[in-house]
């Protein structure tokens, strides 16, 4: 699996989002996308998973235009986790992440969507939370039921945007884990919005920082988090440090210019 | 990297076992409820035919009936009974049943699709055009057409045009769900403004004929009426059950609906064309009833939860009962009074509305 960006422009009639966005991205990858707010990150999911129309360019899966794709087509290849997500209505949790598995069959769920369901929850530790209500859960434990519906989903992509921000230390490590594991044992290519720049550094292979719509570096962990670029990023003073042979950064104070 | 320390259980594979029968259990208690209240209809429809303002005995009801379905098995009633029960009280509970069922599969369908509680025929305007279109017809029409179907038609064609002006509104750029039940309102008043307007200056017998049909009856409902509305029913009800596992997804917003491969507009628009063919093609005859539709999902989620799969086709069957169980009620309770059909379900479906909202809170998030 190959996924490419091509020259990608987004925006609306006087303000651009996005420019100059080129990526490829290849199964067994796990891609973090950091940068400061504003910076155009969560567009850029939303663009490739053509939830967005880019104005120019385009998002390729396996050579082929994710714009030329129907949206069943798209979801059997990319799933994706939002911010944040409430159902309209009261729905258990299993019938939540049962929706990952629509691609896949058309009107009903077989024994076997079930079971893959089950495995889904498992994987994520939340068993005991399948015939809750999903409304009623937390906000970490809502975050982990829509991670686990991507992951019944069964694609080869998974975009996940912020998906780790409104979890606890522990649980952000556990949802982290998951997803190297997706990515090593499975070969997932896995893109997802990181806020913590030291969780980024800990997992990924690649890191993507953005700012103002475009794409200031990118590279490995090493290669990206260097004081020089994130502090112009970001506009802080940092340091840094390594642990585990990754590096590790310490802000500092903020730069007022 | 560090290795996650999650202890997994070991007789995990049991609990998922487990977990994986009490989901079905949950599912099967929801398909037996279909079965209860299909098992309801038939005992209340067996009761509904032997009572009316007509003094008739159970045994010569029935006769009428098994003597319908049989013609050569038992000879035929009196002229007089069998008149009164197979060409009035058949026809008039089989068109409560299938018009309360289809307003509330329409309401259960709108709800999610727009992303709003309050949505159903009534609040987007449907039933107003409807209303519209046959006072129209009443106060204008005797020069242009006549007979009870020129009001029916034009009925009929105002509610199917109200909707197609919602959905061509909302599919301009940037406008929501939320600004289609805002249109759905402005169109109701204007649509009641333009037929107040009419009866300001109509004679007093159209504007009593007006009215009339403002308050819904279901006294039209004859064997030529169910000839109209059963086969329209009978296409797009299964259609909309069929789509009701994307209202799930649906619920959970566009986006995430999207990315689970649902074509969210155009479900959107073809959803709603269905629900309003459906609404459309049943209020035409019976005049404005739109309690039902609004109120029956809301009932039903608060019996089984919000799994649109079961919402859906169960809301139909809370719909059918409430509405014509209400018409038995509005015939006899003050009999030979009969209460308008709408005001009736408003006087038994509101209180237990209340009642379950106040009780069980949990129709909504």
């Amino acid at each position: 699996m190959t996924l490419q960006v091509e020259n990608l422009k987004f925006g609306y009639t006087n303000h651009t989002i996005l420019k100059n966005i080129d990526l490829n991205i290849k199964s067994g990858e796990h891609v973090s996308v950091i940068g400061p707010n504003g910076a155009g990150k969560s567009t850029l999911i939303k663009c490739m998973d053509g939830l967005l129309k880019p104005q120019k360019g385009q998002v390729k899966i396996d050579g082929k235009s994710i714009g030329r794709l129907k949206r069943d087509q798209i979801a059997k290849k990319i799933g994706y986790v939002p911010q944040s997500s409430s159902s309209l209505f009261m729905l258990k949790v299993f019938d939540m992440v049962l929706l990952g598995r629509r691609p896949h069959s058309t009107w009903n769920s077989s024994e076997e969507d079930q079971k893959k369901v089950l495995k889904a929850l498992s994987q994520l530790n939340i068993e005991h939370l399948a015939m809750k209500n999903y409304n009623e859960l937390s906000g970490g434990q809502q975050q982990k039921v829509i991670i686990a519906r991507a992951i019944a989903q069964e694609t080869e992509v998974l975009l996940l945007d912020e998906a780790t921000s409104n979890l606890d230390m522990r649980h952000q490590l556990e949802v982290m884990d998951i997803v190297r594991r997706l990515v090593d044992t499975i070969g997932v290519a896995a893109i997802m919005i990181v806020h913590d720049l030291n969780i980024a550094a800990r997992y990924s292979d690649k890191i993507i920082m953005m700012k103002d719509g475009e794409i200031v570096a990118a590279g490995t962990p090493h290669e990206v988090l260097t004081e020089k670029n994130i502090s112009s990023v970001y506009g802080v003073e940092i340091s840094i440090n390594h642990i585990h042979n990754r590096p590790y950064v310490v802000p500092l104070k903020a730069i007022y210019v | 990297m560090i290795e996650s320390n999650i202890s997994k259980p070991i007789n995990h594979e049991i609990s998922n076992k487990k977990l994986l029968v009490e989901y079905k259990k949950g599912n099967a208690k929801k398909v037996f409820l279909i079965f209860v209240l299909i098992a309801a209809i038939i005992l209340f429809s067996l009761f509904a035919v032997t009572i009316g303002p007509l003094d008739i005995s159970i045994t010569d009801a029935y006769h009428v009936i098994i003597h319908k379905i049989f013609p050569r098995w038992i000879s035929a009633p009196t002229e007089q009974i069998l008149r009164t029960v197979w060409f009035v009280r058949v026809p008039r509970l089989l068109t409560g049943l299938i018009v309360g069922f289809s307003l509330a599969i329409a309401g259960s369908v709108m709800q999610p699709v727009l992303r709003n509680p309050m949505a159903s025929p009534y609040t987007l305007g449907i039933t107003s055009g409807a209303g519209f279109g046959a006072a129209l017809a009443i106060i204008l029409g005797k020069s242009i057409g006549n007979g009870p179907y020129f009001i029916v038609a034009n009925a009929f064609f105002f509610s199917m045009l109200t909707s197609l002006v919602l959905i061509l509104l909302s599919k301009r750029k940037g406008s929501s769900p939320q600004t289609m039940i805002l249109m759905g309102i402005a169109l109701t008043h204007l649509f009641n403004a333009g037929t107040q307007f009419m009866q300001y200056f109509a004679d007093s017998w159209s504007t009593a004929e007006v009215v009339f049909w403002m308050v819904g009856s279901l006294s039209k409902g004859t064997w030529g009426t169910l000839k109209f509305i059963f086969p329209v029913v009978l296409v797009c009800i299964p259609f909309l059950i069929i789509k009701s596992w994307d209202l799930n997804s649906i619920g959970a917003g566009d986006d995430a609906a999207k990315s689970l491969g649902v074509n969210v507009e155009s479900t959107r628009m073809i959803l709603m064309i269905v629900a309003t063919i459906v609404t459309s093609i049943t209020i035409c005859f019976t005049g404005t009833i739109g309690f039902v539709g609004l109120v029956a999902p809301h009932i039903t989620r608060m019996l089984i939860g919000g799994d649109n799969r079961f919402v859906v086709p169960l809301s139909g069957l809370v719909g059918a009962l409430l509405l014509a169980a209400s018409d038995v009620v509005a015939m006899n309770i003050l009999s030979p009074v009969v209460i308008p059909i709408g005001v009736m379900t408003s006087f038994m479906g509101v209180p237990l509305f209340i009642y379950l909202i106040v009780k069980m809170r949990r129709s909504l998030s």
